[in-house]
């Protein structure tokens, strides 16, 4: 790929990653119903607090870890790299239909955990790698 | 008179910035105003990402708004319609405008671009994210969160850009102006 050729990772990476981060945000202004799916039929209200405490703490993970992909690929470390696009667009896609699914069918909030693991540690660690080569080694690409 | 005068330069000075009227030009930046080019690259990805993510704020808009159209009082179902509309008719010229202005290096295209973006979308945007009589739906404040910092973004990345391509300009019509004398072509009594 010659770098004349017009680079569509940029806006395809910014999409996929907005969407993911849309998602998050609407999860986590209408967490009732899978929070409440998590719980049996008579559920007191210091399990439900529980319940709603682990689930925030695990949204807000995962909106940090989109917010360090997103400080990597604004101010230009990972802007260029052609694998972590890559990487990112496949994982954040994944999430973006799995947490549709896990609002829209009301699932099991501890099945966000899952979710959580595989769409957003795994991209989050690798722009960790890459912005710690870019700012200590100077490597880009 | 004279406090008058000053009291005018200064508000013009920050009203249109880059403007200085009575000509207190540092002599470094005439080495500086050379051919360097001076668009600003937050902005120009500012404006980037927003021209893609804007048809995405749109249609979620459409889709919440059929949602909650039957429920929404009459006050409210004119307002929003009203504001769909003008939102969308400002956009399009806001984004070309605000494209032009930075790449060509065109103060009052970008002046146009800044003072649509600061003075219809800030307010129409902010209507619809911070008023709780517009019915906000999860998906609906998301959107809003996102387009609103896209717009703060561009206001604080415009202005900067303005008064530092002013200045620029400036500073090359006053050296311009130096030659022209230096040669005797104008005549300075």
């Amino acid at each position: 790929m010659t770098r004349l050729e017009y680079n569509s990772l940029i806006p395809s990476r910014f999409l996929i990653v907005s969407s993911h981060l849309l998602v998050l945000l609407t999860v986590f202004w209408s967490r009732e119903e899978n929070i409440k799916a998590c719980l049996e039929l008579s559920y007191s209200d210091e399990n439900y607090k529980r319940k709603d405490t682990e689930f925030l703490v695990g949204v807000s993970l995962a909106l940090i870890f989109l917010l360090t992909e997103i400080i990597g690929f604004f101010g230009g470390m990972s802007t260029y790299c052609q694998s972590q696009a890559l990487f990112s667009i496949v994982t954040h896609s994944l999430g973006t239909i799995a947490m549709s699914y896990f609002i829209a069918d009301s699932w099991d909030c501890d099945l966000f955990w899952w979710i959580f693991c595989f769409s957003s540690v795994m991209p989050g660690i690798t722009e960790i790698v890459i912005i710690m080569q870019v700012l200590g080694m100077n490597k880009y690409t | 008179m004279e406090t008058v005068r000053s009291a005018v330069d200064s508000i013009t000075q920050t009203v249109f910035p880059g403007i200085q009227i009575s000509g207190k030009v540092r002599t470094r930046s005439y080495i500086k105003s050379g051919g360097e080019v001076k668009s600003s690259l937050p902005l120009q990805m500012a404006l980037y990402f927003n021209v893609y993510f804007s048809p995405v704020w749109f249609l979620t808009h459409i889709c919440t708004l059929n949602v909650k159209y039957a429920v929404l009082s009459q006050l409210y179902k004119i307002v929003l319609v009203t504001v769909m509309v003008v939102v969308v008719i400002v956009e399009i010229p806001r984004l070309y405008l605000g494209y032009i202005g930075n790449l060509t290096e065109k103060v009052p295209e970008l002046a146009g671009f800044w003072l649509l973006t600061l003075l219809l979308q800030f307010p129409l945007h902010a209507l619809l994210l911070f008023n709780e009589n517009t019915i906000i739906l999860p998906l609906e404040r998301a959107v809003d969160i996102l387009m609103m910092t896209f717009i703060v973004f561009e206001i604080i990345a415009g202005y900067f850009a303005i008064k530092v391509i002013a200045h620029q300009q400036m500073t090359r019509f006053h050296q311009q102006m130096q030659h022209l004398e230096e040669f005797s072509l104008v005549d300075n009594q």
